[in-house]
């Protein structure tokens, strides 16, 4: 009996201490700023509502960011970062495969500043826009993305891309280079001009400032991006 | 008889000239003079216990001539008060040469007399530090009592804040920006002037800050020996506008044994106004920026001049204030990055 409560215990153990780091109620990942006007969808069948900082977003989880705005998510499994830029919608699943877990953002349009954390060799990561599937394990970027083609702008590390309609056509690009895919599944790759390495610098600025200027008659205010 | 009476004048002051000129004495003042006690200016028979502080030179024809001196110490507390005589000295006869201070009764230069006005000589005493102007005066005779030579020295002790001083602008006084004449007191023993002026950031900063601060407006600009000019003539770093206040300061230069020292006197802090109401720079490059929310009213206010550049205050989200240039180097910025600005919004009052 004895022998059979210590196999419980260290199945138990085991089971606390392998398992993978999958969030209670399924939390996907958290919005840690908010600037201007963003809204949120907490999973697939959740009410629009406006964003708080500190909001949980679940499977299914949507974020539209509109003018002049931007959200920064932090993903719980872990602590990945998205800024998503000014009008913007992205969707967020995350699944459990197997041993791994699965996360999928899919951006319908707009501009997402990424970096990925390395994932484990079970899990998987992939960007979806309305022309390509990105499959990344550990990176950092820019992702830019409309209806009819994603610019993919690759820092650091390395990216798997194919064409959404035709998987056949695909590439894998490292970091210094920009790839450009459309509808019909045409790749264009190549390093980053001088305007690409400011376009990531700006997607990089998320902090602001505010100054108010008061005069007798009333109080002008001015928001703005900083580095 | 006229003739030789012009004669014997003229051949008198050649005489008197001719002894001037073979026989001189120098008081030249050195080292530290802050660290003289000034009670000790009343000799009491020597200053042999006083650092020195000034020396004799004694030229004489011929060399080693028999003289004695007298001497005269004067005190006057500010620039504006008179001298008052702290104390005057004869020494005995003695052979010409060079000498210092604590010389004088400590060898064989003794007091025959000294005569001293004890009350005054206390009141110097009791302030202890150098404060003040101190004059001293030497005369050489010859032993037959025939002046040879005489010399004057003042020590002006760098503290008399109060005895130097601005005399316009009045402290807080608007000015017109384009006749901004400043004028100050003399200072006795002043060799020259400087100026320096900045912008006053914010109320919470204080005029030394302000005068500290980088890029000043007028940066020690040297006015010479005039104790008057006009700083808006004057060769500036940088701009200045109805508005704003400016804090000034002048600088006396003095020639203390060879090394200049530089006096402050207290800065004072005027106000710039335009009396041809100009719109200032800074007001309507916020014009410009904010046009599309801010109400006409407020834009007409700003244009004719009505609201003033000190009536608005400007801080960012920590309550830090923000300077006028720093806005206005913000919103330069933005013009031409439209793209960071976030949100822009007038809440009325």
């Amino acid at each position: 009996m004895k022998k059979y409560l210590i196999i419980v215990f260290l199945l138990s153990l085991s089971n606390f201490l392998f398992a993978k780091n999958f969030p209670s109620n399924n939390q996907v990942a958290i919005v840690k700023k908010i600037v201007k006007e963003v809204q949120v969808k907490k999973a697939s069948d959740s009410e629009i509502e406006s964003a708080k900082i500190g909001y949980s977003l679940l499977d299914g989880g949507q974020v539209i960011t509109k003018a002049k705005s931007l959200a920064l998510l932090v993903l719980t499994k872990d602590k990945s970062l998205l800024t998503i830029r000014e009008n913007s919608i992205l969707n967020i699943y995350q699944r459990k495969v197997g041993n791994g877990i699965n996360t999928s953002t899919n951006i319908d349009k707009g501009t997402v500043l990424f970096k990925v954390e390395k994932q484990s060799a079970d899990d998987g990561f992939e960007f979806v826009t309305p022309s390509a599937v990105a499959s990344i394990r550990g990176t950092s970027g820019v992702i830019d993305a409309d209806s009819i083609q994603t610019n993919i702008y690759l820092e650091e590390g390395e990216i798997f891309v194919q064409s959404k309609d035709d998987p056949s056509k695909n590439v894998t690009i490292n970091g210094g280079n920009k790839l450009t895919i459309d509808n019909e599944g045409n790749i264009e790759v190549q390093e980053f001009t001088d305007e690409d390495k400011k376009k990531i610098d700006d997607t990089k600025k998320i902090n602001t400032k505010k100054i108010y200027i008061t005069t007798p008659y009333g109080i002008l205010e001015i928001e703005y991006l900083i580095e | 008889m006229k003739r030789f009476s012009t004669l014997f004048f003229i051949l008198s002051i050649f005489i008197c000239f001719n002894l001037k000129a073979q026989n001189s004495i120098q008081l030249i003042t050195i080292g530290d003079i802050s660290s003289i006690d000034l009670g000790a200016i009343y000799i009491a028979n020597s200053l042999s216990g006083q650092p020195r502080f000034f020396q004799l030179v004694m030229n004489t024809q011929p060399i080693g001539r028999k003289v004695f001196l007298k001497g005269k110490i004067e005190w006057k507390e500010n620039l504006s008060s008179g001298f008052k005589e702290v104390a005057n000295f004869t020494t005995n006869i003695f052979n010409a040469r060079n000498i210092f201070s604590d010389e004088l009764g400590n060898s064989d230069i003794k007091f025959t007399n000294v005569d001293g006005d004890k009350d005054l000589i206390k009141q110097i005493a009791e302030i202890g530090k150098p404060k003040g102007v101190i004059g001293i005066t030497v005369q050489m005779f010859s032993e037959r009592n025939e002046i040879l030579d005489d010399d004057y020295q003042e020590l002006i002790f760098l503290n008399p804040t109060s005895t130097f001083y601005i005399t316009q602008p009045n402290n807080n006084e608007e000015i017109d920006i384009g006749n901004v004449i400043c004028s100050w007191t003399s200072l006795s023993g002043a060799i020259g002037y400087k100026i320096k002026a900045n912008i006053l950031e914010n109320e919470s900063q204080s005029l030394d800050d302000a005068l500290n601060s980088s890029n000043p407006i007028i940066d020690n600009y040297d006015v010479g020996n005039e104790t008057i000019v006009n700083l808006s003539k004057i060769s500036k770093n940088r701009e200045w506008f109805d508005g704003q206040k400016v804090v000034v300061v002048v600088i006396a230069l003095i020639n203390e044994s060879g090394v200049v020292k530089e006096l402050k006197c207290e800065p004072i802090i005027f106000k710039l106004k335009s009396l041809n109401q100009t719109v200032n720079i800074y007001l309507q490059s916020i014009v410009n920026f904010f046009s599309s929310i801010i109400p006409n009213d407020l834009i007409n206010k700003i244009n004719s001049g009505e609201l003033k550049l000190d009536q608005i205050e400007i801080r960012d989200e920590n309550g830090s204030i923000i300077s006028y240039e720093e806005l206005s180097q913000i919103l330069n910025m933005l013009e031409a990055r439209k793209d960071l600005i976030i949100n822009t919004s007038f809440q009325p009052k």
